[in-house]
């Protein structure tokens, strides 16, 4: 599992490892039941306090993207439809608001933006 | 509770120590502060190496001037001074330990002596500091303890082994679950990567006992001018500084002031700066 | 109590070649003087047990007890293996030169007087005993430097003492003072009275040593 976590991003580093084990598994690339690695073990590897993973993995459960087995470990939880398209219309969102916050700084106004949005819409 | 430290106590001519510590199993907590904060006092207390004028200590919930012999195989020490007598060889030193702890591990600790390049049979006098360095954090590591007390393992280290050093802090994490760590060092970067826990020593007592996690994600280091100053909220502050420009405050609680006061420069705490801000700044 | 015995072993190691020149000395001065033996038999039995000062100070260099006193073992018991080590010196050294006289008598083909031999021994014994019961606690109280100076100083008031009655007994008077004393300790209360003070001692020496290395503070 690759996670590549930036120490000077003002992002908490938690939130960074929430976004990146929910992109490997919108992606396919970690699958239903795939076990993760311990908090010990992933603290170890990302040079983070055990504290840090801990509340990744507890984030990740709340969101029901993972499952924690007392003493077995935490694995990824059966792939849920519903969940997965809520992710993806969040990116999808998050993409567009900073294509529009571009826009405006550049002086675009809300007409010209929706027009740009329906043409390529279209296209 | 592995180890805690009551309101102890300790009075020298120039220096009082007068601090209360708790280390959690399951955790690395890290005592950082500068050189003569208090850091190998309260380590030099905890190992019952001196008497205290107050307080008390309980390590594994005992006393800890009643530790038995077998508690006391239970700990594995580095001490930032102190070692095996400069005229014995880690070879030796092996052969002593195999007789002092029944779950030495020999074959072991020569093998990991022999990785970090330790020469097994040189005395200890000709040794650089770096490698003096890394045979005590061999020592300490070579008995299956369960909790280790290690007061600035990683001085005299260059940054490379400093590195190896600390990984072989968090294996040894990584093979039980239940273990403990309490390390101190005045290079936070050590302590950044490692601690789940951190305590800040100053001039003998602690200045701030949280959560790496919380001061890297949640503190952070608002510069303000006088104006600004002014009409900002100051409830989530915790210290503030008179600088050129204005003032530098540090806060507990980052997003708030990055939400609500968008236009003022926030910056992430870094260990270094949130202990120059509690020990040179002032309360609100 | 082993690791302790394997570690002050080591520390010895270094000691080793000047444990052969003493050897080597005590076999000139026998040849030349055997009748010399109550002082060679002293010197060296003293000699011996009192490399286990040495051994303090190399544990004291470089904060070095601090690190000891992590390790699993009581205070108490680092006392004791000191107290163990020093003795087994001391006997070391005592039964060698015995040895030696043996030789040196065979060699030289001269009769040693046993009943001689055999009170010089106890008495050397008896004194090493008591220096070992002396020296330790001076060298705990007073760390191994300081140390070094009071116990020298001691050591030199000691024989200044024994020299000054020997010189002022001397030929005859000697030889006389020396069966007089045999009689002395024939008179076996008197064998068992000193002997049981010197236990005495040693025991207050021990307990003493105890008590100070447990109020100390590395």
């Amino acid at each position: 599992m690759k996670i590549l976590i930036n120490n000077s991003s003002m992002q908490p580093i938690y939130e960074q490892i929430m976004d990146q084990i929910k992109a490997m598994i919108v992606g396919g690339e970690l699958k239903e039941h795939d076990i993760l690695p311990s908090v010990r073990s992933l603290s170890k590897d990302l040079k983070i306090s055990a504290l840090t993973a801990k509340k990744a993995y507890d984030g990740l459960e709340s969101e029901g993207f993972i499952v924690t087995v007392h003493g077995k470990g935490s694995f990824v939880a059966s792939t849920n439809q519903e969940l997965m398209m809520e992710e993806h219309r969040k990116e999808v969102e998050a993409d567009l608001e900073l294509a529009i916050q571009k826009g405006k700084r550049c002086g675009m106004t809300s007409e010209e933006l929706r027009s740009l949005f329906e043409l390529i819409l279209e296209e | 509770m592995l180890l805690e430290i009551k309101d102890i106590k300790k009075q020298y001519k120039k220096f009082n120590l007068h601090c209360s510590m708790e280390v959690m199993e399951g955790r690395i907590t890290g005592l950082i502060g500068q050189n003569g904060a208090g850091k190998s006092t309260t380590f030099k207390a905890i190992l019952n190496l001196i008497h205290l004028d107050g307080g008390e200590i309980l390590l594994f919930g005992k006393d800890h001037r009643k530790l038995t012999t077998q508690d006391r195989e239970k700990i594995g020490v580095v001490l930032s001074e102190g070692n095996f007598s400069e005229r014995m060889t880690p070879r030796e030193c092996a052969q002593v330990l195999n007789s002092l702890y029944q779950k030495f591990d020999i074959q072991n600790f020569y093998e990991r002596c022999e990785k970090m390049g330790v020469a097994l049979n040189k005395q200890i006098k000709e040794f650089s500091t770096g490698m003096q360095a890394k045979l005590k954090i061999l020592i300490a590591l070579s008995h299956q303890a369960d909790f280790l007390i290690l007061d600035e393992p990683t001085a005299g280290l260059d940054v490379v082994a400093r590195g190896e050093v600390l990984n072989l802090l968090r294996e040894y994490m990584e093979q039980e679950e239940e273990r403990a760590i309490l390390i101190s060092s005045h290079i936070s970067s050590d302590l950044e990567g490692l601690c789940d826990d951190l305590y800040m020593i100053h001039q003998g007592k602690i200045v701030l006992h949280e959560e790496t996690d919380r001061i890297l994600s949640e503190y952070g280091v608002l510069k303000v001018e006088e104006k600004q100053y002014q009409r900002l909220e100051k409830k989530y502050l915790i210290r503030v500084k008179k600088e050129s420009f204005g003032y530098c405050c540090l806060t507990n609680e980052r997003q708030f002031y990055m939400e609500n006061y968008p236009g003022i420069v926030t910056e992430k705490g870094s260990i270094d700066e949130v202990i120059e801000m509690m020990i040179q700044g002032g309360t609100v | 109590m082993k690791g302790l015995w394997k570690k002050d072993w080591y520390l010895m190691k270094e000691l080793k070649k000047t444990l052969i020149l003493m050897m080597l000395l005590v076999l000139f001065i026998l040849f030349t003087e055997l009748n010399n033996m109550i002082f060679v038999l002293n010197y060296m039995t003293i000699l011996s047990s009192m490399m286990v000062i040495n051994t303090f100070a190399l544990d004291e260099q470089k904060n070095g007890n601090a690190f000891l006193f992590t390790l699993p073992f009581s205070r108490k018991t680092y006392v004791t293996e000191k107290y163990l080590f020093g003795m087994i010196l001391g006997i070391i050294g005592w039964g060698l030169t015995i040895a030696a006289a043996f030789a040196v008598s065979m060699i030289k083909q001269t009769d040693l007087k046993w009943g001689n031999l055999g009170l010089q021994g106890i008495v050397a014994f008896g004194v090493f005993i008591v220096m070992l019961g002396i020296a330790i606690p001076i060298q705990i109280k007073f760390g191994a430097e300081k140390g070094r100076i009071v116990l020298i100083a001691a050591v030199l008031a000691v024989s200044f003492a024994g020299a000054g009655i020997m010189s002022f007994l001397q030929g005859e008077k000697r030889e006389q003072m020396m069966d007089q004393m045999q009689w002395i300790l024939r008179q076996k209360w008197i064998g068992a009275a000193v002997g049981a003070g010197i236990v005495c001692l040693f025991v207050i020496s021990i307990l003493y040593s105890i008590h100070l290395i447990e109020k100390k503070e590395y």
